[in-house]
Parts: C-alpha cells; structure tokens; sequence
C-alpha cells in the first residue's frame, strides 16, 4: 500500500471501525452528513493524485498522513474553557462561542445577549424550525472535489450553524475562538454554516489559537455562507497558532442578488496553512471583497487559492491579498477569476503582492483570469519584489536602524489589506498584531486579535 | 440621424462582418509526392531515415524518442477542447517527387512557383527585391536554398536539416536535442521519431548575418503532418534575424503539426525569431483546420546573450504553442511579443515560458489576445527565478480583447520566485472594445467598421512594431484576412 494510501485510508478506517460510537446521540443531520462523507472518501482515495505544481508540504497525503488522534467519543476538553477564554477584542462588545478542539460551547456571554433574530447553535441542538434550512446548508456547503472535505464531512460530529433572521441587523460581532489544547496529536474537524437572510447584516470573526503549541495539530476548518438577498456579511478570519499547527480551510460561499459579502484572512503564524476559497455569485448587482495578508517566517508556509465565480450580471468583486516572506518561509497564490457568458457588466480586479525578506524565502503566484462573456473588466496584477533600497537609505540616513526601517516599509506594505477592514475595533488591533508580529513577538495568545486572556468582557 | 452614428444593434452584424473573412490562401497545388502510407511504428522510422540516408546515429535519436513516445499520453493540461488524434492514420512522410536537384529556378517545378506566386511570396521576388535568403519547405523536404553562396562566405550555414545531416554532421550532432529534449514532451517525443526536414542555421563566431533569414512552411498533402524542426545556433557575438511563415491550403480533415525549434545562443549574441502563422483555421462550424502542437525553446547559454521570440498567430484550428527562453548566461535577456487572433471555432493556448538560472537576467512578455466567434483565446506563462540568480527582473504584460458574446478569454500565468533580489511584475486586463472609442471615431466621421479596425490594429501595434519590415506588411495582411474581413 503507498503512503498517500495509508494516509487517507486510516480514516476510512477510523470510520467504519467505530460506526457505533458515532452513532450515539448523533441528530440525523449529521448522520447524513457522515455517511455521504465516507462514500466519497473511499472514492476520492481512488481517485486521488496529488498536483504536480503543488507545494510537496501542502499535499494531501502528507498533511493527513501522521497518526492524529480524532475526538469521535466527544471527550469534552479538559481546561475550564469558559473561564481562561473569555474572550473579546477590546471595546468589542462580541458575542463569544468557544470551539474547543472540535465541541462547540457557547458562553454566557452568548446565551444571555443573544439578540433577536439571531441563532447560534451546535449542529447538534439545530431547533426543529430550522432543521431543513441547516441540511440544505450543510449539502450545499459540502466540499465535494477535495478529498479534505470527504474526510472532513465523514468525521464530521459537530459544529456551528448561525442563522440571521430577514432583515434583522446583527450589531455586535460573532466571534468564534477555535481553541486546540490536547496532550496528544489531534485532527479537529471544524464546521461553520452561516445563513444570513434576506435583507440581514452580520459580522463574524473566526480566530484559531493553540494552547498546546507543541503538539501536532491538523484544524480541518469548514465554513460555507449562504447570503441571500440584499444581505451583507463580513468574515473576519484570523489565524494565530503554533508550527505543529497545520490548517486546512475551506471557504465556500454563495451570494444572491445585490448582496455584499466581505472576506478577510490574516495568518499571523502557524505551519502549513493551506486556505481555500471557493465564491459563486449567482446574484445579479452583487459585491464581492477579499482581502488577505500573511506574515510567513521560519520554516511556514501559507498557500492560498481562490476561484471567484461571477455567474450574474452587474457584479463587482475586488481581491487584495499580500504577503511577507522571510527566513524560509513560502507563499503560494492561487486566484482565478471566472466570468460567465450570462454575467455582463462584470467589473472584476485582482492583485497580489509580495515581499520576499530572505534569500530562502520563496513565493508562486498564479492569477488567473478565465473569461466567456465581452462586456466585461477584469484585470490582474501579480508582483514579486523586495523593499526598496532608496527608502532603506531615507530611512537610514535620518537615523533609523535598518530593521527598523524594514519593518516600518513591511508594516506599512500590509496598510491597505487591513485599512480594508471596516470594522474599526479589529483593524486597529490589527495593525498592532501586524506590528507585534513583525517585531518578532511570540504568537501566543496573549497577543491574539481578541485578547484571550485580557480582562473579562463588559457585562 | 447620421448614418455614422454607433447604434448598439449595428454591433454584433458589423463584427460579424469585419470578422467572417473567408481564408483567402485555400487552394490545393497538384504537385506528385512521395508519401509513406499512413501509420507509425518502428519500421516507418527506419523507412524515413533511409529515405533520407541518414547516419546511424540520428535512426538510433528517433528510434530512442520513438520508444518513449509509446510510453507517453497527449497531454490534456491545456485549456483546449483536443479531438482524439488517431496516430496510426497520418501519414509521417511526404516529399515532392524526387528529381535531379534544381540548379536555377527554371528546373523548379512550376506549379510550385505558382503556389508561392499566389501566396504572395514569390522566390524570384523575394531574392530580388528583399534580399531575403528563403529556404521554401514545402511539405516536408527542401525544396529550394537561395542566397546560399552570399551566406557561405561569411561562414554562415543556411540549409535543410536534411542537408545538414549530410554536410554538417558535428555541428548537427553536437547541438540537435540539446534545448528540446525528446523526452520534453508528448509531441516533442513524436517529432524527435518522425522529423522530415527543416533548416539548420549556424552563424560562425563575430558575424552579423547580413540579411533576414526566412523559410515558409506549407502543408500541403491531406493527411500528411508536417514535423519540422529547426535548429539554429548563434556563436559568440553573432546575430541574426530568423522570420517563419505559414500558410496552409484549405483541406477538410484535420492536419497535425508537431515542430521544435531549437535555438542555441551564445556569449553576446542574439537571434530574433518571428513567426507569422496563418495555417487553415477550419470553417466556421470548426470543420478542418490545423492542430498546431509546437515545441519552441532557445538557451541563451553565453553570458550577456538575448533571444527575442515574436509571433503572429491567426491561424490554426488549435494552437499549442509555448516560445520559452531559459535565460543561463549571466545577463542574458530574453523577449516574448505575440498577438494572438482567434475567430469563430478556433482554439489557443500560448503563452512563454521564462526560465532565469542565471543572475542578473531580464525578460519581458508582451501577450495581445483577441478572440472573436465561438473562440477560446488563453495566455499561459510561466516565470520562474531559480534560488542563485540574483538581480532577476521581469515585466510581463497579457492584454486580451474580446469581440464577441460567445467568446472566450483567459489567462494562466505562474510566477514562482525563489530569489528574494528578483523584480518580477505581471499585469493582465481583459476588456472589449469600449462604446467610447467607437463613438468617438464616430463622431469624427469614421465608420464603426473601420473603428473596429483601426482599434485592432492600434491594439497589436506594440508587438507588430517588432516584426522585421518585411514580415510586418504580411502580418498586416494575415491579421486583416483573419479579423477583419472586408475592412482590410
């Protein structure tokens, strides 16, 4: 048997040797979502060939292929989560839910300000009212093409489903904080739906952390939206974990007409991340903004891809993504962009830019545009450089060390990734974080986005 | 109203119009060829180098990349919608009838003079008045050399591949596969096996070749694939300047041509390579055509060496087509300028391919794409710094312009910097001809017909603008026949 074989099979395996375990307590939905996932699996394994362009510690078989333990009993978390993770960015009056390894709790904070129109649930306790909307949320969502979803949807035993009423406005925040903390290797399948409805306006922001950064982690993290008609929603993802940390994302989203949907992604730290991003906007008028920034040193790696679907007409999408590269890190960009023949008036841009800091530093980029419809604009742009000399020397000659110097230039490279953030209190955050970071500040939690550890929320 | 006045409904029936030219270059010469019948295996490898009596080395080259061609599957990684080719049914060799080589062109078959007649190109013409040597491949093998005895006192060889084989047999040896590989590819593989014929240019140490090299290619047997290839080296501060064209009768079934080129240049040296390709493009309903699978690679291996790749495509059903440069020499430069012009059913996928090993190396891209009718029109590139060139820049640039609805545009570029001193840019935009532009020609008296015209041409000029002079008027005419129908 190859290895790419034995990575995926465990799995598989995993699967069919504890159906019973799975099974108990296991809500209907989740049971279709695991047997669908399992089918796939042991097809996908089949069928699966790794890219040849693909960066080899990016690749399936050898993410998936160390022993992870995986919480399919429910084994809740040891660590008072409630307690250590009071978590909120400061001045953010956020509505807080804890993912701890892969068991969803809610907080106090949550349950008791959980305004109208609002639900937050486990996959596990979906009201009956919204059972059909959360299955049709969890088909759709299902990350068909990739062998990581089949793994994730067969091993799939919780998550996050939020759900906005029509033209209800969510004011404060949903954060959700994955946390991981175990003593041994764990693979975490991590899940969010989020329905916003009609007319409906929220704002989410996803953090993962580690708290046991020495222990090897693969976060297997879903997230599908479903924005609906005249909807707005902003997406805020950032991640901030240790090098055992290896993170595989899969972002999907759909957009109807004249809805907005902003999408921003920060790696601050981590291992090999590998960010995934998949829009389809079926909708006429629609908005489309995805923004990302890494920070990629030592020995990690950041990958991103991203394909854009505009099947409407009248849409507009706008892509910034930047990264820094030093020491041995590496950066992969992946976008494409795709036009089709019904969507007209479609006005489509695309960059990315890159700052390679080290000479081991390396960075591909491949923008793609794909387009089958004349009335169109689009355009991409993809640049590769360093910082430039003559500022270094403007800097240097008024007294300003060279790393100094190098880090303003860096920091303010990332300005209009994060300027792009509308909301207020975590883009000033950010801008610390990216400051902090720059400097070299450890990436533990204390230096989260949120403030893990900060005092406890104003209520 | 004025009649002139752009009224939105004109649109679509003007660059209908403006873009349903008929192939102006159909017609089939009756001119007797030897043609090997249809099929490939080792036996018609061997029957094709004893044809051409070739050494023993050169049958064990093809029967080498013929036993790794079995072993290979057609490539599908192209944006392109390939037919399945059935191998067994070309026919890999054709070549007029032999006679006693033609001492002037009197001895020259005359159909065949006619068909250069009427592709505007005529030998005496050329020699002339353009001062052009032309090595006219028609069909597979050599037909005439010109200018031979000029280039010979310089040094500088100008000759059939076939020819070279014979004459030149170190140089050939000593340079042929070295850039293209037979195991590059699936259809560099299939030529290594099968090549009928093509030129050979060596231009000695210090010279400049003193005129503009040029050799037509012609398909002109049904169901004979052409397997060019060219092999062109450029010594130590040597120049010069290659032109290709191609235009290919009109034949209903489809034709494969599979060709290398391979170009070697050396320290200070450079060569400029254009092409002009305008092969059958099948008819409207995408009927016929040509299948354009090339392989086309120079090394600039001397330090401070340039190649400049410049090319014209309007023709063929489907294009593959990828003109690269690794750039080994420290400070060598390497350039990519094409148009690409797709109509009605064809289909492209070109692009360049920049490999820089070596420091301080530079490269530009310059990619237009128009695509017209039902056709598919993708640039593909890659740019790739290796970890010890240091100083690397490179400026890439892939416009693409879409005339119709149905058509479609895209771009596959990859970048991959692994040297943190590289400067490595890439632009791309995708848009159609703006209502203000025709509006504005418009108002200043000019028909949207010839506004359309005017903007296409106006678009390609950056890449025309480096076609030699005597190439640019025929690239003019191709891109007219090909777009723009009626409005020339």
């Amino acid at each position: 048997m190859s290895r790419s074989d034995n990575a995926f099979n465990q799995y598989l395996d995993l699967v069919r040797d504890n159906a019973a375990v799975m099974a108990k307590g296991r809500p209907a939905l989740l049971e279709a979502v695991n047997k669908a996932g399992a089918s796939r699996l042991a097809e996908a394994i089949e069928a699966y060939k790794p890219a040849s362009d693909e960066i080899p510690e990016c690749r399936l078989d050898r993410l998936f292929a160390p022993d992870y333990g995986v919480n399919i009993a429910r084994v809740p978390m040891t660590a008072d989560v409630a307690a250590s993770f009071r978590c909120g960015v400061p001045q953010l009056n956020s509505l807080l839910a804890v993912v701890a390894n892969d068991i969803f709790r809610p907080t106090d904070v949550l349950m008791r300000n959980m305004p109208e129109g609002l639900t937050v649930c486990s996959l596990r306790q979906v009201p009956a009212e919204f059972e059909a909307d959360a299955a049709a949320l969890l088909a759709d969502g299902a990350d068909k093409n990739s062998i990581a979803g089949a793994i994730s949807d067969a091993l799939a035993h919780d998550g996050i489903y939020v759900r906005v009423a029509p033209r209800t406005e969510i004011e404060k925040a949903v954060q959700i904080v994955n946390i991981f903390n175990s003593p041994v290797p764990m693979l975490t399948p991590r899940r969010l739906l989020v329905h916003a409805c009609e007319g409906s306006k929220v704002k989410i922001l996803l953090c993962d952390h580690t708290q046991t950064p020495a222990v090897q982690h693969l976060n297997l993290q879903n997230v599908y939206i479903r924005v609906d008609a005249g909807a707005e929603v902003e997406f805020y993802d950032i991640e901030e974990s240790s090098a055992a940390t290896h993170r595989l994302f899969s972002f999907r989203a759909v957009q109807h007409s004249d809805s907005r949907l902003t999408v921003n992604t920060d790696f601050l730290s981590g291992g090999v991340t590998r960010n995934e991003f998949d829009i389809s906007v079926p909708g006429d008028g629609a908005y489309t903004s995805l923004s990302g920034l890494a920070i990629v040193s030592d020995e990690q790696i950041c990958s991103d891809s991203v394909v854009l679907r505009h099947l409407g007409s009248h849409c507009t999408s706008r892509q910034i993504f930047k990264n820094a590269l030093f020491d041995k890190g590496r950066g992969a960009f992946g976008g494409r962009i795709v036009v089709d023949e019904a969507a007209r008036f479609t006005d489509a841009a695309q960059t990315n830019r890159n700052i390679l800091e080290s000479p081991s530093a390396r960075m591909e980029a491949s923008p793609q545009l794909e387009i089958y419809c004349d009335e169109v604009k689009c355009s991409h742009g993809a640049t590769t450089g360093q910082l430039d000399e003559r500022a270094l020397f403007y800097m240097q000659a008024r007294g300003i060390p060279r790393d100094e110097a190098k880090r303003m230039l860096t920091q303010a490279f990332m300005v209009d990734v994060i300027d792009n953030i509308s909301f207020e209190v975590l883009r000033q955050r950010l801008h610390i974080l990216v400051e902090k970071r720059l400097s070299g500040a450890s990436a533990d939690c204390s230096t989260c986005a949120t403030a893990c550890h900060s005092q406890a929320p104003e209520e | 109203m004025n009649e002139n006045q752009h009224k939105p409904e004109d649109d679509s029936r003007i660059i209908e119009r403006a873009t349903s030219g008929e192939y102006k270059y159909g017609f089939t010469s009756d001119i007797d060829t030897d043609i090997i019948p249809a099929g490939l295996n080792e036996d018609v490898v061997r029957r094709i180098s004893e044809l051409k009596g070739e050494p023993q080395w050169l049958l064990d080259f093809r029967l080498e990349a013929f036993r790794y061609w079995l072993t290979l599957e057609p490539p599908t990684w192209a944006h392109l919608d390939i037919p399945p080719i059935d191998f067994q049914a070309i026919s890999y060799y054709a070549a007029p009838k032999k006679k006693e080589g033609p001492k002037s062109l009197d001895e020259v078959d005359p159909q065949l003079l006619d068909t250069f007649n009427r592709l505007g190109i005529p030998l005496e013409e050329q020699k002339a008045l353009s001062g052009m040597a032309v090595d006219a491949v028609l069909d597979s093998v050599s037909v005439r050399t010109t200018h031979r005895e000029r280039l010979a006192e310089l040094g500088i060889v100008f000759c059939s591949f076939s020819e070279a084989v014979l004459e030149y047999p170190d140089l050939v040896r000593k340079y042929l596969g070295k850039v293209v590989n037979y195991r590059d590819n699936f259809y560099a593989a299939l030529n290594s096996a099968v090549f009928s014929d093509g030129s050979f240019v060596y231009i000695p140490k210090g010279v400049r070749c003193p005129m503009e090299l040029s050799t037509y290619f012609r398909i002109n047997s049904a169901g004979t694939g052409q397997f060019e290839r060219t092999l062109i080296v450029a010594d130590d501060e040597a120049y010069v300047s290659y032109l290709e064209g191609c235009t290919a009768p009109m034949r209903d079934e489809n034709q494969l041509h599979a060709a290398i080129v391979e170009i070697i240049v050396e320290e200070r040296a450079e060569v400029k390579y254009s092409t002009v390709q305008n092969w059958y493009a099948g008819d409207a309903e995408g009927r016929g055509g040509v299948y354009n699978f090339v392989t086309k690679r120079g090394l600039c291996r001397g330090d401070y060496s340039k190649l400049s790749w410049t090319q014209v495509e309007t023709g063929s059903a489907i294009t593959w087509k990828y003109p690269s440069c690794i750039l080994a020499g420290e400070g060598s430069v390497g350039e990519f300028y094409s148009v690409a012009v797709t109509n009605n059913r064809q289909q492209a996928d070109t692009g360049t391919k920049m490999i820089h090993i070596g420091s301080n190396t530079t490269s530009t891209i310059v990619s237009k794409g128009i695509s017209a009718g039902h056709s598919q029109n993708s640039y593909r590139g890659l740019v790739k710094v290796a970890p010890k060139a240091e100083g690397v820049r490179n400026y890439t640039q892939c416009d693409s312009l879409l005339l119709s609805g149905t058509c479609g545009a895209h771009t596959f570029p990859v970048i991959d910097v692994a040297n943190s001193s590289a400067v490595v840019e890439h632009e791309a935009t995708t848009s159609k001809i703006s209502e203000d532009q025709i509006f504005y020609c418009n108002q200043r008296g000019i028909p949207t017909e010839e506004a359309i015209a005017l903007i296409v041409n106006g678009y390609a000029k950056e890449v025309m603008n480096k076609l030699p002079m005597e190439f640019a008027v025929e690239a003019q005419k191709l891109l007219a026949i090909t777009l723009e129908g009626s409005v020339g």
